[in-house]
């Protein structure tokens, strides 16, 4: 959407007179995670050893032909009609032709001018084409110079989700690509790990001191994470200013993010023809009623929907578009929301998850039933609110079973604080005094005291209440 | 003359590159019958080379489908026959293990690129062979080998284990001294394969059909009018000998024409070097085959890929000129376009005949070592490509001393030009 107008206002520390227009597409890589790979009947997995999950097919053996998988082309039209995109039901294969040794036939087998999903939609932006293709093999680099490949990758059937450069900032892209995860996840399609290479994102970015034209795009590979692609961005669309702005010309290039910066290629890239022709050993792929069908049946509440509904369920606004757009957080947040979604949400995202980073677990070894119980017993006050945090941490780093946890509660008792607030405050005049002139924080001063004698017995909150009710009444 | 296993191992036409020593028999109706085959067919265990140095130690680890369907139906395979290197060439002489002779004078090509599968069955050491046919590489060896060979509807067989030079071409059939025995190898080798996505849906080919068709008697026979008019002399004369024959046995003789032929020959080699360049790129040495080494990644490419024949290269360049950008209109789609109306064209002939019959030899076979250049070694393919470009059955029918006619049936027809062949064999 180019003359949007949306102006990159450069940090505060550059003088350029000029104001720039950013541009940013996005191409993402995505492994389907189907039984057998896109053209032969080979499994698709993580495998320890390598070079065992091939066979003649996939290892481009003289005389072997790709036969299509069914269910990778379900995956692709599920994809297609989550994004809302336009479904080719009949698209062609194409040969993409260059030499490398992670690519087994000297060519790969992809999509070109008739791509099976078009003019699709994430988050506002648009995406023009999904293509269906397969993987390389994967290169390992030795210390020694060498280059191991494993072909249990290869012919893993592969989707490659094109963008229009609608992408403006940073931000807009993370948001982006966290969303597309997030699908391709609830969809079931694709586990999606970056780190795995399951998931892999080239961008582009552009920079133009005129609102309706493109500047010359710049495409930046080697993004490990969705912070290196924003932070790549946000280097890029710097470095573009600088140079524009003192009257050099932007190189259409391809650069490499080393963490830092980016840096041109290394290898000079020569002038890529890839010598695009339909696959003459596949038939036009035909996307029938009965491929359509089960595709719409895998259809699943999208991300926005689900951020949506957690906002109705009570959920404040800025939980609820984390929780959303994370398959694990938001399963936990579903079993558990009927106690108090309010609550779930905060402690989910507010102490579980970062009790679990720093024990260096995930969500997988929480035990969730337990802690919904764990909740439960609360909200029926068998407990008071500060030992939900102590009870969480005793589960993920003690490993203690929830139900103990229950168990060894400190019991909550009735128990009268006013006598003793009304004599703490019969002690210390000065700090009435200040209450009254308005420095509220003396509060705390009290509550302290209170919870100090009163440990794991009184729910600080209520004792807030006693503290500014009586120090309101002297 | 030379039979069997020992004349397969004395050689003396250089047509035979690996002899299978032992091989398990199945029960079924080939019952034991020796096949030879193009060593572009990939067989387990058994050496395949495409008569190129870059496979020259590949050993597949399958077997083609075709093989597969053999082996069930109760054939032995015996030997790998000699081709031109990847298929590419018509006289047999372009293989990297040397030209293959002859058998009716070795002085002459025996024609190619299946020159050692014709070869085999021309001196009668094996009833039959496979062979595979692009532009003409099973019925132009036929022709000049005196034998029966024939190329199948494309997708009526299977490609599965065929060493790709042109996929979009390339089809694999039999050749042999007998026609019921060409008819019985079509049963078991034809009909629909999981994994060929390009196969047709259409059932096995069927002897029966064959028969019930050739006794027929009444067709109505065409004959391509732009055809007579390049071919050589002699063949004209033998040809219209058998046109005359077949059209006072009452059959009805139609002329038709094929106005897009000229375009068939150039727009053959467009496509068909265009896939070959893409199809031929596996060959890098990093997986198997042969590798040279050389000082890094692009040099071993080099040093390896040099390992190709002089036409194999020539028609790598060509494809891949033909792909480049810039070009790709120009040759490659127009080239396509070509194609659809050759195909149209001759489907538009059997709205008024049964079948077609054209030389398939434009001249007698060459000497060994003739030394043409190469445009003229292609235009032996001028009769036989056509039919490849339309995917339409064509039979060589051997009408003896190195002259073999076509008969043309419409797509899908296989039984029909296979029964025309046997109503020919009768009156000839
Ligand atoms: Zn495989």
């Amino acid at each position: 959407m180019i003359g949007r107008g949306r102006a990159y206002v450069l940090p505060r520390y550059t003088t350029f007179p000029m104001k720039f227009y950013p541009t940013v597409g996005l191409e993402v890589h995505v492994e389907l995670k189907t039984k057998s790979k896109m053209f032969c009947s080979c499994p698709v997995g993580e495998w320890e050893e390598p070079n065992t999950a091939v066979c003649p097919v996939c290892m481009g053996h003289p005389g072997t032909l790709p036969v299509p998988n069914r269910g990778a082309v379900v995956f692709a039209v599920a994809l297609g009609l989550a994004l809302k995109g336009k479904i080719a039901r009949v698209s062609q294969f194409y040969r993409k032709n260059y030499f490398y040794p992670d690519l087994p036939k000297g060519y790969q087998i992809t999509q070109y001018s008739v791509p099976i999903v078009r003019n699709a939609n994430l988050l506002g932006v648009r995406i023009e084409r999904i293509n269906l293709e397969e993987e390389t093999a994967k290169s390992l680099h030795t210390e020694d110079g060498s280059v191991l490949l494993d072909f249990n990758r290869a012919g893993i059937p592969l989707l490659e989700i094109v963008s229009a450069p609608d992408i403006r900032d940073p931000e807009e892209a993370r948001r982006y690509l966290v969303a597309l995860q997030a699908v391709v996840r609830f969809l079931g399609i694709s586990d999606a790990h970056m780190e795995k290479g399951q998931m892999r994102v080239d961008v582009n970015v552009s920079v133009s001191p005129d609102p309706d034209r493109l500047g010359t795009k710049v495409e930046i590979k080697n993004l490990n994470s969705f912070k290196a692609v924003a932070d790549a961005i946000r280097y890029e669309i710097k470095r573009q200013s600088e140079v524009l702005s003192s009257g050099g010309e932007i190189r259409h290039e391809t650069r490499m993010w080393n963490g830092k910066s980016t840096e041109p290629m290394r290898v000079k890239e020569t002038e890529s023809d890839y010598r695009y022709f339909p696959e003459p050993d596949i038939p036009p792929l035909y996307v029938d009623d009965s491929v359509l069908e089960e595709a719409e049946g895998m259809l699943v509440e999208m991300p926005w929907e689900k951020e949506e509904r957690y906002r109705e369920e009570g959920v404040p606004a800025h939980l609820a578009s984390i929780l959303a757009y994370d398959k694990d957080l938001s399963e936990a947040y579903e079993k558990i929301k009927d106690v108090d979604p309010k609550l779930t949400a905060d402690l989910l995202l507010n102490v579980v998850l970062g009790k679990l980073n720093k024990a260096g677990k995930s969500l997988r070894d929480f035990d969730l039933s337990g802690f919904r119980e764990f909740v439960k017993a609360f909200k029926e006050g068998k407990f008071l609110r500060d030992y939900l945090k102590e009870g969480i941490e005793r589960h993920i780093s003690g490993g203690q079973p929830f139900s103990e946890i229950i168990e060894s509660a400190p019991k909550v008792e009735e128990v009268d604080i006013r006598p003793f607030v009304e004599e703490l405050i019969k002690n210390n005049p000065k700090e009435v005094e200040k209450y009254r002139k308005g420095q509220k924080g003396v509060i705390g001063f009290f509550v302290g005291q209170v919870m100090r004698k009163y440990r794991g017995k009184v729910d600080p909150r209520e004792v807030r209440k006693v503290v500014e009710d009586l120090l309101d009444n002297v | 003359m030379d039979v069997g296993v020992e004349a397969l191992r004395r050689d003396p036409l250089n047509a035979v590159l690996t002899v299978v020593e032992e091989y398990e028999v199945t029960e079924g109706p080939l019952n034991g019958l020796p096949v030879a085959v193009k060593d572009n067919i990939t067989t387990a265990g058994i050496r395949t080379t495409a008569a190129s140095k870059i496979l020259e130690n590949y050993v597949p680890p399958y077997d083609a489908t075709v093989i597969t369907r053999l082996k069930k139906a109760g054939a032995r395979i015996v030997a790998k026959t000699n081709l031109d290197e990847f298929a590419m060439g018509s006289t047999g002489e372009n293989s990297a293990f040397g030209p293959t002779k002859n058998p009716h004078d070795p002085s002459l090509v025996p024609g190619g690129s299946s020159s050692g599968s014709a070869a085999v069955v021309g001196a009668g050491m094996v009833p039959v062979a496979l062979g595979s046919d692009t532009g003409g590489s099973i019925r132009l060896p036929a022709a000049f080998c005196n034998v029966w060979g024939f190329k199948p509807t494309y997708g009526r067989v299977s490609r599965y284990g065929l060493i790709a030079f042109a996929s979009s071409l390339d089809v694999i059939g039999p050749i042999a001294g007998d026609l019921d025995i060409l008819a019985r190898v079509m049963e078991v080798i034809s009909g629909p394969d999981p994994a060929d996505a390009t196969t047709l849906d259409s059932p096995p080919f069927s002897y029966e059909r064959s028969r019930e068709f050739s006794a027929r008697g009444r067709y109505r026979v065409g004959f391509v009018k732009e055809h007579l008019e390049i071919v050589s002399d002699e063949i004209r004369e033998r040809f219209l000998a058998l046109i005359d024959r077949i059209g006072q046995r009452g059959n009805e003789i139609v002329e038709v024409s094929l106005h897009s032929g000229k375009f068939a020959l150039p727009s053959y080699y467009i496509i068909a070097t265009a896939e070959a360049s893409s199809n031929l790129a596996r060959y890098d040495g990093v997986r198997y085959g042969v590798r040279v080494d050389g000082k890094d990644l692009t040099d071993t490419y080099v040093r390896t890929r040099s390992l190709f024949g002089k036409e194999v290269k020539r028609r790598i360049l060509v494809g891949t000129f033909v792909l480049s950008h810039g070009y790709y209109e120009a040759y490659y789609l127009k080239a396509l376009k070509a194609r659809r109306l050759i195909k149209e064209e001759i489907a538009s002939w059997f709205k008024e005949v049964d079948v077609v019959l054209t030389p398939t030899n434009p001249t007698l076979p060459p000497r060994i070592g003739a030394g043409f250049s190469p445009v003229e070694y292609y235009r032996l393919d001028t009769l036989t490509v056509p039919f490849s470009l339309a995917g339409v059955p064509a039979l060589n029918v051997p009408l003896g001393d190195f002259v073999g006619v076509q008969v043309v049936a419409p797509y899908e027809e296989d039984e029909r030009a296979v029964g025309f062949g046997m109503y020919v064999s009768e009156i000839l």
